[in-house]
Protein backbone atom coordinates (compact mmCIF):
# COMPACT_ATOMS: atom_id res chain seq x y z
CA UNK A 1 0.00 0.00 0.00
CA UNK A 2 0.70 3.44 -0.45
CA UNK A 3 1.13 6.70 1.89
CA UNK A 4 1.51 10.34 0.15
CA UNK A 5 3.51 11.96 2.86
CA UNK A 6 4.02 16.45 2.30
CA UNK A 7 6.92 16.89 4.42
CA UNK A 8 7.42 20.24 6.69
CA UNK A 9 9.54 21.41 3.87
CA UNK A 10 6.67 20.80 1.57
CA UNK A 11 8.14 18.08 -0.51
CA UNK A 12 6.25 15.19 -1.36
CA UNK A 13 7.00 11.32 -0.41
CA UNK A 14 5.59 8.50 -0.90
CA UNK A 15 5.77 5.17 1.99
CA UNK A 16 4.98 1.69 1.13
CA UNK A 17 3.98 0.39 4.70
CA UNK A 18 2.90 -2.77 5.63
CA UNK A 19 -0.88 -2.91 6.25
CA UNK A 20 -1.75 -3.24 9.54
CA UNK A 21 0.90 -0.87 10.76
CA UNK A 22 0.04 2.58 12.30
CA UNK A 23 0.70 5.54 10.26
CA UNK A 24 2.66 6.72 13.22
CA UNK A 25 5.45 3.50 12.39
CA UNK A 26 5.05 4.32 8.77
CA UNK A 27 6.23 7.88 9.55
CA UNK A 28 9.43 6.87 11.81
CA UNK A 29 10.86 5.18 8.73
CA UNK A 30 11.48 9.20 7.19
CA UNK A 31 14.34 10.60 8.52
CA UNK A 32 12.13 13.80 9.68
CA UNK A 33 8.81 12.21 10.21
CA UNK A 34 7.13 12.57 13.38
CA UNK A 35 8.64 11.57 17.17
CA UNK A 36 5.82 10.02 18.95
CA UNK A 37 7.66 10.04 22.18
CA UNK A 38 5.22 8.16 23.64
CA UNK A 39 4.96 5.36 21.46
CA UNK A 40 1.14 5.40 20.68
CA UNK A 41 -0.51 6.24 24.28
CA UNK A 42 -2.26 9.68 23.04
CA UNK A 43 -0.19 11.39 26.10
CA UNK A 44 2.80 13.23 24.18
CA UNK A 45 1.04 14.80 20.55
CA UNK A 46 4.21 14.64 19.04
CA UNK A 47 3.12 12.89 15.94
CA UNK A 48 0.35 15.15 14.70
CA UNK A 49 -0.35 15.31 11.31
CA UNK A 50 -2.97 16.78 8.58
CA UNK A 51 -5.18 15.01 6.93
CA UNK A 52 -5.31 16.29 3.28
CA UNK A 53 -8.29 16.96 1.43
CA UNK A 54 -10.93 13.95 0.57
CA UNK A 55 -9.30 11.65 3.23
CA UNK A 56 -10.58 12.79 6.92
CA UNK A 57 -14.31 11.37 6.14
CA UNK A 58 -12.57 7.70 5.37
CA UNK A 59 -10.47 7.83 8.62
CA UNK A 60 -12.44 6.32 11.71
CA UNK A 61 -13.48 9.50 14.34
CA UNK A 62 -10.87 10.26 16.89
CA UNK A 63 -11.72 9.13 20.08
CA UNK A 64 -12.31 11.45 22.97
CA UNK A 65 -8.53 11.32 24.14
CA UNK A 66 -7.25 11.94 21.18
CA UNK A 67 -9.64 14.57 20.12
CA UNK A 68 -8.94 16.13 23.65
CA UNK A 69 -4.85 15.90 23.40
CA UNK A 70 -5.24 17.05 19.90
CA UNK A 71 -7.13 20.60 21.20
CA UNK A 72 -4.28 21.56 23.40
CA UNK A 73 -1.68 21.27 20.79
CA UNK A 74 -0.74 24.83 18.96
CA UNK A 75 -0.88 23.98 15.39
CA UNK A 76 -4.12 21.83 15.99
CA UNK A 77 -6.44 22.72 12.94
CA UNK A 78 -9.81 20.67 11.92
CA UNK A 79 -7.87 18.37 9.64
CA UNK A 80 -5.68 17.54 12.62
CA UNK A 81 -4.94 13.77 13.71
CA UNK A 82 -2.31 11.77 15.83
CA UNK A 83 -0.50 9.64 13.60
CA UNK A 84 -0.26 6.83 16.19
CA UNK A 85 -4.43 6.40 16.28
CA UNK A 86 -4.42 5.78 12.66
CA UNK A 87 -4.34 1.99 11.72
CA UNK A 88 -3.38 1.60 7.84
CA UNK A 89 -5.93 -0.79 6.86
CA UNK A 90 -6.03 -1.67 2.97
CA UNK A 91 -9.10 1.02 2.48
CA UNK A 92 -6.58 3.65 3.04
CA UNK A 93 -4.50 2.73 0.35
CA UNK A 94 -3.19 6.73 -1.27
CA UNK A 95 -3.81 7.95 2.64
CA UNK A 96 -2.68 11.90 1.50
CA UNK A 97 -1.29 13.61 4.68
CA UNK A 98 1.02 16.65 5.44
CA UNK A 99 3.23 16.67 9.01
CA UNK A 100 2.08 19.25 11.21
CA UNK A 101 5.23 22.12 12.52
CA UNK A 102 6.87 20.57 15.28
CA UNK A 103 5.97 21.91 18.71
CA UNK B 1 44.41 5.28 34.94
CA UNK B 2 45.22 8.48 32.58
CA UNK B 3 44.57 12.17 34.15
CA UNK B 4 41.47 12.74 31.71
CA UNK B 5 39.56 9.77 33.29
CA UNK B 6 36.66 10.58 34.55
CA UNK B 7 35.72 10.39 38.52
CA UNK B 8 32.11 9.21 39.48
CA UNK B 9 30.43 12.13 40.77
CA UNK B 10 27.02 10.72 41.18
CA UNK B 11 27.47 10.46 45.01
CA UNK B 12 29.22 13.78 45.17
CA UNK B 13 26.66 16.44 46.77
CA UNK B 14 28.31 19.89 45.18
CA UNK B 15 27.84 17.40 41.41
CA UNK B 16 24.59 16.62 42.41
CA UNK B 17 22.98 20.00 43.13
CA UNK B 18 25.02 21.82 39.81
CA UNK B 19 25.08 18.60 37.35
CA UNK B 20 25.69 19.88 33.82
CA UNK B 21 29.25 20.28 33.49
CA UNK B 22 29.44 16.58 35.18
CA UNK B 23 27.27 15.61 32.51
CA UNK B 24 28.67 18.04 29.48
CA UNK B 25 32.19 15.88 30.47
CA UNK B 26 30.12 12.67 30.72
CA UNK B 27 28.28 13.12 27.16
CA UNK B 28 31.34 14.24 25.28
CA UNK B 29 34.35 11.52 26.99
CA UNK B 30 32.58 9.07 28.61
CA UNK B 31 28.89 8.71 26.74
CA UNK B 32 28.29 5.08 28.51
CA UNK B 33 29.48 5.34 31.86
CA UNK B 34 29.90 2.42 34.84
CA UNK B 35 28.98 4.42 37.85
CA UNK B 36 30.16 2.49 41.10
CA UNK B 37 28.06 4.75 43.28
CA UNK B 38 24.98 4.12 40.91
CA UNK B 39 25.83 0.38 40.44
CA UNK B 40 25.14 0.99 37.15
CA UNK B 41 25.93 2.36 33.42
CA UNK B 42 24.75 5.84 32.63
CA UNK B 43 23.75 7.19 29.40
CA UNK B 44 24.21 10.69 28.63
CA UNK B 45 23.36 11.23 25.23
CA UNK B 46 20.04 11.58 23.43
CA UNK B 47 20.54 8.89 20.72
CA UNK B 48 21.41 6.21 23.13
CA UNK B 49 19.55 7.04 26.12
CA UNK B 50 16.37 7.12 23.92
CA UNK B 51 16.92 3.25 22.47
CA UNK B 52 17.21 2.40 26.25
CA UNK B 53 14.06 4.06 26.81
CA UNK B 54 12.48 2.35 23.77
CA UNK B 55 13.71 -0.40 23.33
CA UNK B 56 12.07 -2.57 26.11
CA UNK B 57 12.41 -6.08 24.75
CA UNK B 58 16.09 -5.41 25.40
CA UNK B 59 15.67 -3.28 28.64
CA UNK B 60 13.53 -4.37 30.71
CA UNK B 61 12.00 -1.87 33.58
CA UNK B 62 11.63 -4.72 36.32
CA UNK B 63 14.59 -3.94 38.75
CA UNK B 64 16.43 -7.57 40.19
CA UNK B 65 14.96 -8.64 43.29
CA UNK B 66 18.84 -7.88 44.54
CA UNK B 67 18.84 -4.28 42.96
CA UNK B 68 19.80 -1.60 45.87
CA UNK B 69 21.67 0.26 43.18
CA UNK B 70 18.39 1.46 41.51
CA UNK B 71 14.93 0.91 42.92
CA UNK B 72 16.37 -0.67 45.90
CA UNK B 73 12.40 -0.36 47.08
CA UNK B 74 12.04 -3.35 45.62
CA UNK B 75 14.99 -5.48 46.91
CA UNK B 76 14.31 -8.46 48.60
CA UNK B 77 16.79 -7.53 51.19
CA UNK B 78 13.60 -5.22 52.48
CA UNK B 79 10.99 -7.80 52.71
CA UNK B 80 11.69 -8.20 56.54
CA UNK B 81 10.84 -5.33 57.88
CA UNK B 82 7.28 -5.10 55.93
CA UNK B 83 6.92 -8.41 57.65
CA UNK B 84 7.64 -7.25 60.96
CA UNK B 85 5.40 -4.41 60.72
CA UNK B 86 2.53 -6.50 59.05
CA UNK B 87 2.31 -4.65 55.83
CA UNK B 88 2.65 -5.35 52.32
CA UNK B 89 6.53 -5.33 51.18
CA UNK B 90 6.45 -3.07 47.80
CA UNK B 91 5.38 -4.80 44.61
CA UNK B 92 6.29 -3.43 41.56
CA UNK B 93 3.70 -1.76 39.24
CA UNK B 94 3.61 0.89 36.68
CA UNK B 95 6.95 2.15 36.67
CA UNK B 96 9.00 -1.06 37.11
CA UNK B 97 6.69 -3.67 34.96
CA UNK B 98 6.74 -4.73 31.97
CA UNK B 99 4.11 -6.00 29.45
CA UNK B 100 0.91 -7.55 30.89
CA UNK B 101 1.59 -6.63 34.45
CA UNK B 102 1.98 -2.67 33.75
CA UNK B 103 -0.89 -3.03 31.01
CA UNK B 104 -2.92 -4.52 33.96
CA UNK B 105 -2.57 -0.95 36.45
CA UNK B 106 -1.79 1.54 33.38
CA UNK B 107 -5.60 0.32 31.86
CA UNK B 108 -6.99 0.97 35.42
CA UNK B 109 -5.14 4.56 35.75
CA UNK B 110 -5.14 5.81 32.93
CA UNK B 111 -8.26 7.28 32.27
CA UNK B 112 -7.65 9.25 35.47
CA UNK B 113 -5.13 11.10 33.92
CA UNK B 114 -5.50 11.20 30.12
CA UNK B 115 -6.50 14.39 28.05
CA UNK B 116 -10.41 14.40 28.79
CA UNK B 117 -9.66 13.38 32.72
CA UNK B 118 -6.89 16.63 32.43
CA UNK B 119 -10.00 18.53 31.00
CA UNK B 120 -12.71 17.77 33.19
CA UNK B 121 -10.41 19.00 36.39
CA UNK B 122 -8.96 22.06 35.01
CA UNK B 123 -11.53 24.62 36.65
CA UNK B 124 -10.40 22.88 39.67
CA UNK B 125 -6.78 23.30 39.22
CA UNK B 126 -7.11 26.73 38.80
CA UNK B 127 -9.34 27.43 41.64
CA UNK B 128 -6.40 25.89 43.98
CA UNK B 129 -3.50 27.88 42.03
CA UNK B 130 -5.92 30.49 43.11
CA UNK B 131 -6.35 29.85 46.64
CA UNK B 132 -2.63 28.87 47.22
CA UNK B 133 -1.41 32.19 45.07
CA UNK B 134 -4.49 34.29 47.43
CA UNK B 135 -2.71 33.10 51.04
CA UNK B 136 0.83 35.15 50.46
CA UNK B 137 -0.38 38.04 47.50
CA UNK B 138 -0.64 40.34 50.12
CA UNK B 139 2.49 39.61 51.70
CA UNK B 140 4.30 40.66 48.75
CA UNK B 141 6.73 37.79 49.58
CA UNK B 142 6.69 33.93 49.20
CA UNK B 143 8.60 31.26 48.88
CA UNK B 144 7.12 30.02 45.79
CA UNK B 145 8.68 26.72 45.94
CA UNK B 146 7.41 25.73 49.92
CA UNK B 147 4.39 27.81 49.91
CA UNK B 148 3.26 26.81 46.08
CA UNK B 149 4.98 24.40 44.30
CA UNK B 150 5.07 21.65 47.33
CA UNK B 151 1.15 22.14 47.74
CA UNK B 152 -0.12 22.21 44.50
CA UNK B 153 0.11 18.68 43.04
CA UNK B 154 -0.31 17.14 46.60
CA UNK B 155 -3.63 18.77 46.96
CA UNK B 156 -4.52 17.72 43.25
CA UNK B 157 -3.53 13.96 43.96
CA UNK B 158 -4.97 14.17 47.27
CA UNK B 159 -8.53 15.20 46.14
CA UNK B 160 -7.66 12.59 43.09
CA UNK B 161 -7.37 9.81 45.46
CA UNK B 162 -9.80 10.92 47.96
CA UNK B 163 -7.21 11.28 50.78
CA UNK B 164 -7.45 14.33 53.10
CA UNK B 165 -5.16 16.93 52.00
CA UNK B 166 -3.65 17.54 55.68
CA UNK B 167 -1.07 15.26 55.62
CA UNK B 168 1.48 16.88 53.66
CA UNK B 169 4.21 16.35 55.36
CA UNK B 170 4.42 12.36 56.04
CA UNK B 171 3.03 12.48 52.29
CA UNK B 172 6.17 14.10 51.42
CA UNK B 173 8.45 11.84 53.12
CA UNK B 174 7.16 9.34 51.56
CA UNK B 175 7.63 10.68 47.81
CA UNK B 176 11.23 11.61 48.88
CA UNK B 177 11.67 8.20 50.35
CA UNK B 178 10.63 6.72 47.09
CA UNK B 179 13.13 8.89 45.16
CA UNK B 180 15.64 8.36 47.28
CA UNK B 181 15.18 4.25 46.94
CA UNK B 182 15.01 4.49 43.33
CA UNK B 183 18.82 6.05 43.26
CA UNK B 184 19.57 3.49 46.45
CA UNK B 185 23.07 3.09 45.51
CA UNK B 186 23.34 6.60 46.03
CA UNK B 187 22.31 6.32 50.05
CA UNK B 188 23.92 4.48 52.69
CA UNK B 189 21.88 1.21 54.20
CA UNK B 190 21.16 2.95 56.61
CA UNK B 191 19.63 5.69 54.70
CA UNK B 192 18.10 3.32 52.30
CA UNK B 193 16.46 1.42 55.89
CA UNK B 194 15.32 4.74 56.95
CA UNK B 195 13.11 5.37 53.52
CA UNK B 196 11.50 1.84 53.99
CA UNK B 197 10.19 2.76 57.22
CA UNK B 198 8.73 5.73 55.89
CA UNK B 199 7.04 4.16 53.64
CA UNK B 200 5.52 1.39 56.12
CA UNK B 201 4.17 4.65 58.16
CA UNK B 202 2.81 5.73 54.92
CA UNK B 203 1.17 2.62 54.34
CA UNK B 204 -0.05 2.02 57.70
CA UNK B 205 -2.02 6.19 57.32
CA UNK B 206 -3.01 4.49 53.22
CA UNK B 207 -4.97 1.26 55.06
CA UNK B 208 -7.67 2.60 56.55
CA UNK B 209 -8.73 4.74 53.69
CA UNK B 210 -8.02 1.39 50.96
CA UNK B 211 -10.63 -0.58 54.10
CA UNK B 212 -12.79 2.15 53.81
CA UNK B 213 -12.67 2.37 49.75
CA UNK B 214 -13.83 -1.64 50.17
CA UNK B 215 -16.77 -1.50 52.01
CA UNK B 216 -18.00 2.35 51.46
CA UNK B 217 -16.65 3.28 47.92
CA UNK B 218 -16.67 6.99 46.81
CA UNK B 219 -16.25 8.50 43.42
CA UNK B 220 -12.65 9.11 43.94
CA UNK B 221 -9.78 6.93 42.39
CA UNK B 222 -9.16 5.16 45.27
CA UNK B 223 -12.92 3.51 45.66
CA UNK B 224 -12.31 3.30 41.87
CA UNK B 225 -8.95 1.00 42.14
CA UNK B 226 -11.05 -1.05 45.01
CA UNK B 227 -13.87 -2.17 42.82
CA UNK B 228 -12.87 -2.23 39.19
CA UNK B 229 -12.04 -5.62 38.01
CA UNK B 230 -8.34 -5.32 36.50
CA UNK B 231 -8.21 -6.63 32.45
CA UNK B 232 -7.65 -10.08 34.34
CA UNK B 233 -10.83 -10.14 35.89
CA UNK B 234 -9.58 -9.62 39.54
CA UNK B 235 -9.78 -6.82 41.30
CA UNK B 236 -6.53 -5.35 42.88
CA UNK B 237 -5.03 -6.89 45.90
CA UNK B 238 -4.14 -4.17 48.32
CA UNK B 239 -0.79 -4.37 48.18
CA UNK B 240 -1.01 -3.37 45.01
CA UNK B 241 -3.06 -0.67 45.58
CA UNK B 242 -0.77 -0.11 48.40
CA UNK B 243 1.97 0.49 45.46
CA UNK B 244 -0.26 2.62 43.29
CA UNK B 245 -0.96 4.99 45.75
CA UNK B 246 2.73 5.37 46.45
CA UNK B 247 3.61 5.63 42.52
CA UNK B 248 0.80 8.82 42.16
CA UNK B 249 1.95 10.20 45.65
CA UNK B 250 5.68 10.05 44.31
CA UNK B 251 4.05 12.03 41.59
CA UNK B 252 2.29 14.36 43.62
CA UNK B 253 4.65 15.47 46.08
CA UNK B 254 7.94 14.99 43.80
CA UNK B 255 7.84 14.89 40.14
CA UNK B 256 5.10 17.89 39.33
CA UNK B 257 6.32 19.95 42.49
CA UNK B 258 9.96 19.07 40.47
CA UNK B 259 8.22 20.62 37.29
CA UNK B 260 6.72 23.45 38.70
CA UNK B 261 10.13 24.69 41.06
CA UNK B 262 12.12 23.89 38.04
CA UNK B 263 10.27 26.23 36.10
CA UNK B 264 9.92 29.11 38.53
CA UNK B 265 13.49 28.76 39.19
CA UNK B 266 14.44 28.98 35.73
CA UNK B 267 12.54 32.03 34.92
CA UNK B 268 13.95 33.44 38.21
CA UNK B 269 18.07 32.96 37.11
CA UNK B 270 16.20 34.01 33.32
CA UNK B 271 14.65 37.50 34.08
CA UNK B 272 14.05 38.37 30.44
CA UNK B 273 11.83 35.43 30.50
CA UNK B 274 9.63 37.05 32.54
CA UNK B 275 9.47 39.53 30.56
CA UNK B 276 8.62 37.54 27.36
CA UNK B 277 6.06 35.43 28.76
CA UNK B 278 4.48 38.88 29.67
CA UNK B 279 4.57 40.00 26.14
CA UNK B 280 3.25 36.82 24.94
CA UNK B 281 1.26 34.21 27.30
CA UNK B 282 0.66 31.84 24.22
CA UNK B 283 4.88 30.81 24.80
CA UNK B 284 4.24 29.63 28.09
CA UNK B 285 3.44 26.09 27.17
CA UNK B 286 6.61 26.38 24.99
CA UNK B 287 8.91 27.73 27.99
CA UNK B 288 6.98 24.03 30.04
CA UNK B 289 8.91 22.03 27.75
CA UNK B 290 12.26 23.70 27.78
CA UNK B 291 12.00 23.40 31.74
CA UNK B 292 11.35 19.74 31.85
CA UNK B 293 13.93 19.72 29.31
CA UNK B 294 16.35 22.16 30.69
CA UNK B 295 15.75 20.60 34.23
CA UNK B 296 14.60 17.59 33.57
CA UNK B 297 12.72 16.80 37.20
CA UNK B 298 13.38 12.88 37.33
CA UNK B 299 16.94 13.12 36.18
CA UNK B 300 17.40 9.50 34.88
CA UNK B 301 15.04 6.64 35.13
CA UNK B 302 16.87 3.02 35.42
CA UNK B 303 16.46 -0.24 33.38
CA UNK B 304 17.93 -3.21 33.22
CA UNK B 305 19.32 -5.62 30.35
CA UNK B 306 17.60 -8.83 29.90
CA UNK B 307 20.57 -9.99 27.78
CA UNK B 308 24.05 -9.39 26.87
CA UNK B 309 23.96 -5.73 24.57
CA UNK B 310 25.67 -3.09 23.29
CA UNK B 311 25.00 0.47 24.02
CA UNK B 312 26.93 3.31 22.43
CA UNK B 313 29.93 0.49 21.93
CA UNK B 314 29.95 -0.35 25.51
CA UNK B 315 29.34 -3.62 26.15
CA UNK B 316 26.42 -4.26 28.67
CA UNK B 317 26.09 -7.70 30.29
CA UNK B 318 23.15 -8.92 30.68
CA UNK B 319 21.55 -8.04 34.37
CA UNK B 320 23.39 -4.93 34.23
CA UNK B 321 20.91 -1.85 35.59
CA UNK B 322 21.49 0.76 32.78
CA UNK B 323 20.00 4.13 33.70
CA UNK B 324 18.72 6.80 30.70
CA UNK B 325 19.69 9.92 32.36
CA UNK B 326 17.49 12.52 30.91
CA UNK B 327 18.49 15.64 32.61
CA UNK B 328 22.18 14.83 30.80
CA UNK B 329 20.09 13.14 26.96
CA UNK B 330 18.03 16.46 26.95
CA UNK B 331 21.33 18.96 27.12
CA UNK B 332 22.89 16.69 24.29
CA UNK B 333 23.88 19.49 21.17
CA UNK B 334 24.21 16.26 18.85
CA UNK B 335 20.26 16.99 19.27
CA UNK B 336 19.29 20.52 20.49
CA UNK B 337 21.13 23.50 18.93
CA UNK B 338 21.95 25.89 21.85
CA UNK B 339 21.30 22.92 24.17
CA UNK B 340 21.89 25.27 27.94
CA UNK B 341 19.62 27.83 26.75
CA UNK B 342 16.03 28.41 26.67
CA UNK B 343 14.40 29.06 23.63
CA UNK B 344 10.85 29.72 23.51
CA UNK B 345 10.63 29.15 19.98
CA UNK B 346 12.43 26.09 19.58
CA UNK B 347 10.98 23.57 16.94
CA UNK B 348 9.91 20.09 17.96
CA UNK B 349 10.08 21.31 21.73
CA UNK B 350 7.75 18.63 22.90
CA UNK B 351 9.98 15.91 21.78
CA UNK B 352 12.59 15.66 24.84
CA UNK B 353 12.49 12.65 27.32
CA UNK B 354 12.44 14.59 30.15
CA UNK B 355 9.03 12.76 30.46
CA UNK B 356 11.01 9.16 29.44
CA UNK B 357 10.00 7.32 25.93
CA UNK B 358 7.70 4.60 25.07
CA UNK B 359 5.39 2.46 27.03
CA UNK B 360 6.85 4.29 30.08
CA UNK B 361 6.34 7.69 29.24
CA UNK B 362 4.87 9.79 31.95
CA UNK B 363 1.57 8.88 32.58
CA UNK B 364 0.69 12.21 34.35
CA UNK B 365 2.71 14.22 31.50
CA UNK B 366 -0.67 16.49 30.26
CA UNK B 367 -1.42 16.59 34.00
CA UNK B 368 1.82 18.14 35.20
CA UNK B 369 2.06 20.21 31.58
CA UNK B 370 -1.44 21.73 32.52
CA UNK B 371 -0.13 22.16 36.12
CA UNK B 372 2.36 24.19 35.42
CA UNK B 373 0.90 26.38 32.55
CA UNK B 374 -2.08 27.31 34.68
CA UNK B 375 0.58 27.96 37.57
CA UNK B 376 2.95 30.54 35.45
CA UNK B 377 -0.30 31.82 34.00
CA UNK B 378 -2.21 33.24 37.02
CA UNK B 379 1.27 33.76 38.87
CA UNK B 380 1.76 36.33 36.13
CA UNK B 381 -1.32 37.62 36.18
CA UNK B 382 -1.11 38.67 40.04
CA UNK B 383 2.36 39.65 40.43
CA UNK B 384 4.29 41.75 38.73
CA UNK B 385 8.08 42.20 38.49
CA UNK B 386 8.64 38.70 40.52
CA UNK B 387 12.57 38.16 41.75
CA UNK B 388 14.50 36.37 43.86
CA UNK B 389 14.16 37.81 47.43
CA UNK B 390 17.63 39.11 48.42
CA UNK B 391 17.19 39.32 52.27
CA UNK B 392 16.24 35.87 52.63
CA UNK B 393 17.76 32.64 52.42
CA UNK B 394 19.33 32.26 48.77
CA UNK B 395 17.93 29.49 47.03
CA UNK B 396 19.24 25.86 47.12
CA UNK B 397 18.93 22.92 44.97
CA UNK B 398 18.33 19.66 47.19
CA UNK B 399 20.91 16.89 47.14
CA UNK B 400 18.64 14.47 44.86
CA UNK B 401 20.42 12.36 42.54
CA UNK B 402 17.37 11.05 41.42
CA UNK B 403 15.59 14.03 40.87
CA UNK B 404 16.11 17.95 40.07
CA UNK B 405 14.79 20.15 43.02
CA UNK B 406 14.41 23.34 44.73
CA UNK B 407 15.18 23.00 48.57
CA UNK B 408 13.71 27.47 48.47
CA UNK B 409 12.97 29.56 46.30
CA UNK B 410 12.14 32.69 48.12
CA UNK B 411 10.59 35.52 45.84
CA UNK B 412 9.54 39.26 46.39
CA UNK B 413 7.01 40.70 43.66
CA UNK B 414 4.54 43.50 43.13
CA UNK B 415 1.22 42.49 43.68
CA UNK B 416 -1.31 42.74 40.66
CA UNK B 417 -4.51 41.54 41.79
Amino acid sequence: MRVLVTTRQGVAVELQPTPGDSLMSALHTMSDGVEGVCGGQTTCGTCHVFVNAGWLDRLPAPNEEEAALLDMLEHAQETSRLSCQIVLVDDLDGLDITLAPEE
Amino acid sequence: MSDTELLDRFGDADTVRAPYQFYENLREQEPVFYSPTMRGFIVTRFEEAREVLTNDKLFSSEPRVAAIGAMAKFAKAYVPLYEAAGTPPPMPTLVVVDGDRHTRHRQLVDGWFNAPAVRKLDAAIMVLVDELISAFIDKGKADIYKDFCLKLPLSVICDMLGLPRGYAELMHRSGDAQVRLASGGAETEEGRVACHQVIIEFQKFIQPYIDKARSNPGSDLLGYLAHTPTKDGDLLSDAEIHSLVQTLNAGGTETTTNGLGNMFGLMLENPEIQTQLREDASRIPFFVDEVIRLESPVAGAPRWANEDSVIGGVAIPAGSMIQARLGAANRDDRRYGCPAHVDLARKGVRNHVGFGAGIHYCLGAVLARFEMKVSMEQALARMANIRIDPAAEAPKRANKVGVRAWLNLPIIFDKIA
